[in-house]
């Protein structure tokens, strides 16, 4: 579980968040619906420990998050780009958490293999990222953060850059690793089909603020998660359709 | 390209070379005559016997450059890292340009004065802080390069991902920045190696290197010690160009072949 309390941040004398407060339980996936520059990236950041907060109480599992490394917090950062290492090939990508934490070569081969067949990339390897296309790379992203078993695996916009088929295909791929690997997430998203699709705990993050929904109706009927309109559009597209039936 | 064109070519980068060892294999050698001259080996067996000073300026040269390359190696990646996330980046970067703005001999002309007062006139030192003054800043610029906002996010996953701040040095910063750190060391190298306005002002012909030994050979029209010291001159241009960078081309290559036969593969039907 991890709780997160009075959580701040500025930059000189600009309010990139405040107060934020949430709780999630394990296993769970928390979405965060906002605009862009809303501080969502930053959030996340500071959450993985890459970036410093100015305040605030970050309880992992219990204990202190703040007492430990960057890489001894087991939070794993997913940005939008893929972010593959270039001078390693996808093996060697898949492998490197394991790696740094010092895994036999043998282990890592079995490990990375295994993944890479779940996530059907195994035919590449022994390519190298430059030879990958967007969507291969992001699977080989995902991937590399699975291997590592984090305690929460942070998601920032990470399918925001692929096409709309590719995009479909790695959210459902992530709904099925999320329960296969019992993943408790953060995702970061500025589409609502995608949080509600990825979620079972909503949010939207908007000028510096998150406010967390008890349930999906809460979410949906916040003017500013846009589903009102949402529906709306389709509604009357509906209607037309059936209008222009009649006739 | 024709053969002849190419041997053409190939003759005309060569020929300042060719003119040297030339120059260096003979001895009373009379204008205007193109190559009425007596051969000789005396310049080169008399390297170490009859131009004592010659061995010395090669090891000067040799030791000034080494220390020029790792020291701007070592400065530059350090300093362009502190300075790449700094809000007042662009200012620093652009008063590393000041040396550039006035030329190495006028910065070595304003600078005499205090190196006479603190005694590091015509001394070896001295001529270290003043090549380091512009050498320096030079290395800032090319490493600055590569300190990006991609580089910072790289090392930031691969702390998410586990990696101590010591094995991300290992697999991802050192490898990664291998490139620019050889085009840096290489880059500082040569700056030194080949300086020698502010090298004779603050050395006052009393720190000898190549360049300066060149330079006063051929002052006094001696053209054939003059040849040598040039030729000892390009001789480190002569390794990389022909060794190093060969090395290093040919496993760049390989990687930028891998990925292209991998990029043709993937789009096979």
């Amino acid at each position: 579980m991890i709780k997160v309390s009075q959580w701040n941040k500025k930059y000189g004398e600009q309010e990139v968040f405040s107060d934020v407060a949430f709780e999630l339980e394990k296993k769970r996936t928390l979405a965060i619906l906002g605009e862009s520059g809303c501080g969502k990236s930053t959030l996340l950041k500071t959450l993985a420990g890459l970036e410093n907060p100015d305040s605030g109480m970050f309880l992992l599992e219990g204990e202190n998050a703040f007492e430990r490394a960057v890489h001894q917090r087991g939070v794993v950062y997913m940005s939008q780009e893929a972010l593959l290492f270039p001078h390693l090939n996808v093996a060697e990508n898949l492998g490197f958490g394991l790696k740094m934490r010092k895994e036999k070569s043998a282990e890592i081969r079995k490990k990375v293999e295994a993944i890479a067949e779940e996530l059907d990339i195994s035919e590449h390897l022994e390519k190298y990222p430059a030879a990958l296309s967007g969507g291969q790379k992001q699977r080989v992203n995902f991937g590399r953060a699975l291997l590592t078993q984090p305690k929460v695996l942070l998601l920032d916009e990470p399918f925001a850059s692929l096409d709309s088929n590719t995009r479909k295909k790695m959210q459902t791929l992530f709904l099925e690793c999320a329960e296969k690997w019992e993943l408790t997430t953060l995702f970061v998203t500025h589409e609502l089909k995608e949080a509600l699709l990825v979620g079972n705990h909503w949010s939207i993050m908007r000028n510096g603020r998150l406010k967390v929904f008890e349930n999906k109706a809460d979410f949906m009927a916040d003017e500013h998660s846009g589903a009102r309109e949402e529906m709306h559009f389709w509604t009357n597209i509906s209607q037309e359709k059936r209008r222009n039936e009649g006739l | 390209m024709t053969r002849l064109t190419k041997m053409g070519w190939y003759l005309f980068a060569l020929l300042p070379v060719i003119t040297l060892i030339y120059l260096s294999l003979v001895q009373s050698w009379t204008y205007p005559t193109l190559f009425q001259a007596e051969w000789s080996w005396r310049q080169w067996t008399a390297l170490f016997e009859a131009h004592p000073s010659l061995s010395s300026a090669l090891v000067n040269s040799m030791i000034l450059a080494l220390v020029m390359g790792s020291l701007g190696l070592l400065f530059g990646f350090v300093i362009a890292k502190e300075l790449a996330f700094q809000r007042t980046k662009r200012a620093w970067l652009q008063f590393a340009f000041y040396p550039y703005l006035i030329a190495p001999v006028v910065l070595g002309a304003m600078l005499q004065y205090y190196f006479v007062l603190w005694g590091w006139s015509a001394s070896f030192f001295g001529v270290m802080i003043a090549q380091a003054l512009f050498i320096l800043p030079f290395s800032v610029l090319i490493m600055s390069n590569f300190w990006t906002a991609e580089t910072r996010e790289y090392l930031h996953v691969g702390a998410s991902l586990g990696g101590s701040p010591k094995a991300l040095r290992k697999t991802l910063l050192y490898p990664l920045a291998k490139p620019w750190m050889l085009l840096t060391f290489v880059q500082c190298f040569l700056m030194s190696w080949f300086e020698y306005g502010m090298t004779q002002l603050v050395g006052i012909g009393k720190v000898q290197t190549l360049t300066v030994l060149s330079m006063a050979f051929l002052k006094e029209a001696n053209p054939h010690p003059a040849a040598l010291a040039g030729l000892l001159m390009i001789l480190p241009l002569v390794l990389l160009f022909s060794i190093v960078l060969p090395a290093f081309k040919n496993k760049q290559q390989l990687r930028f072949a891998q990925v292209v036969e991998q990029k043709n593969e993937a789009s096979k039907p």
